[in-house]
């Protein structure tokens, strides 16, 4: 063990993530052409930080960390794209008990609203708040618990739990306005 | 539990970020409750809908095999880690540390692709930068669906020799170099994923529409863009081209 060289280690343990780091780095990322100089310069930083990475623990998540600081960083150097974001969640808890319903009765046919809305989705997760994105995607896409996502991001882990949940609900209040746009849904069903 | 409260739990419910005796409610709450578990339900789908469409998104392969190729390269050149520099553009970065740890100081990294075509043909590459012939062959067919044929009749009975490979930085995307000779001049075949077209500099996007099929002349050299399966590739040389053009073949006959 001591004799194997330290880069076979280090890929050893980025490759079964590589894909992870890629998608991250590419729904993060301000310019559309950005995710592969981000995944590059965080690779590299990563590979010179190796030293300091703890034998087992968490490769992921401490790589996940050099990713994310990369592309603050990063981001700074290009103009943002997309347009504006997502607005606050409104609380009429009435209308939306009721949209709720309806929203629900268009999910027994999910198959019609995944073709319709495949590109769509992404779109309203690009334009989610820095982050609530970041903390769904880490969540739901690369299964980080809130306590990781809490280290990961150096926040409270009730904060991790609330930005995952807005995200959550903006996202549907925007993919329900969109079934509703595109008559799937009748306003208030 | 009321219908309110279990909704408000639902986004950690979803998540298994309960305790026990919260998650055994909720649970029992939906057993009971109809649109509860429907509205539950819906959730999960937009769940598995992103995460679905998300999980569709991989590293592409070039640039994973660029990343294993130059942390195995920097450790094998420096023998300890490299150090940071501090650069303008990532791409530029990458390539700058490399150039450090190889230690030659006098030459330039070469590695980037400056919009210079004569340059960028008739440069004479560092061998150390370079991949053996069986890495070539192993990355045109893995990354790229391609092989290489230097047969008589693909490439117009012209003696095709191909010199060496490397991957490279072409604008800012990752890409495999192939350089080659006939006749003497030198030719200069660059490799991306068809994928990753979109996502070059305005510059070569240009020239790219104008070279598609036919030979455009930058600074005297040839210069046309081919695709073939999921490949894309620019190939500059001042010999002309239809010869070389033919010896990028598919690489599953
Ligand atoms: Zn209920
Ligand atoms: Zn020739």
């Amino acid at each position: 063990m001591a004799q194997r060289p330290a880069a076979a280690e280090f890929l050893d343990l980025l490759e079964p993530i590589r894909n992870s780091v890629y998608r991250y780095a590419a729904r993060m990322a301000w310019g559309d052409d950005h995710a592969s100089d981000i995944v590059q310069e965080a690779v590299m930083t990563a590979w010179r930080e190796f030293g300091r990475f703890e034998a087992n623990t968490n490769f992921k998540a401490w790589m996940f960390r050099i990713l994310i600081n990369t592309i603050y960083r990063l981001n700074k150097r290009v103009a943002r794209h997309g347009g504006p974001q997502l607005d606050e969640v409104h609380h009429d808890l009435h209308a939306t008990m009721e949209r709720e319903e309806a929203w629900s009765s268009l999910m027994e046919q999910p198959e019609r609203l995944r073709e319709m809305l495949d590109d769509r989705l992404v779109a309203s997760l690009d334009r989610l708040g820095t982050d609530e994105r970041q903390c769904l995607l880490l969540r739901m896409l690369e299964g980080f618990s809130y306590k990781e996502i809490s280290a990961v991001l150096d926040i409270p882990m009730g904060t991790a739990m609330s930005h995952v949940h807005r995200a959550r609900l903006k996202l549907r209040e925007e993919l329900a306005a969109l079934a509703v746009e595109n008559g799937l849904l009748r306003e208030s069903a | 539990m009321d219908c309110q409260t279990a909704r408000k739990w639902m986004s950690p419910y979803l998540d298994s970020e309960l305790e026990t005796a919260k998650t055994f409610e909720i649970g029992e709450h939906l057993r009971a409750c109809e649109p509860c578990r429907r509205r539950f339900d819906a959730e999960r789908h937009v769940d598995d809908m992103l995460r679905d469409r998300l999980s569709r998104e991989s590293m592409p392969p070039a640039l994973w095999h660029q990343l294993r190729k130059e942390v195995n390269r920097s450790e094998l050149l420096s023998g300890f880690r490299i150090p940071a520099v501090i650069a303008t553009a990532a791409g530029i970065m990458l390539f700058a540390v490399l150039y450090m740890a190889s230690g030659d100081r006098s030459a330039k990294p070469s590695e980037v692709f400056t919009g210079q075509w004569a340059h960028y043909v008739n440069q004479s590459v560092p061998s150390e930068s370079m991949l053996s012939d069986a890495e070539i062959e192993k990355a045109l067919l893995d990354d790229y669906g391609l092989r290489f044929s230097t047969a008589r009749e693909d490439t117009h009975r012209h003696p095709v020799k191909v010199m060496g490979g490397r991957y490279v930085l072409f604008g800012s995307q990752p890409a495999l170099e192939l350089r080659v000779k006939c006749c003497g001049k030198d030719a200069v075949i660059t490799t991306f994923l068809r994928s990753n077209a979109g996502k070059l500099p305005r510059g070569i996007q240009e020239l790219e529409r104008e070279a598609f099929g036919k030979d455009v002349k930058r600074d005297g050299v040839n210069i046309r863009v081919n695709t073939v399966g999921e490949a894309e590739f620019f190939i500059a040389s001042e010999h002309y081209l239809d010869g070389l053009m033919d010896a990028i073949q598919p690489g599953k006959a």
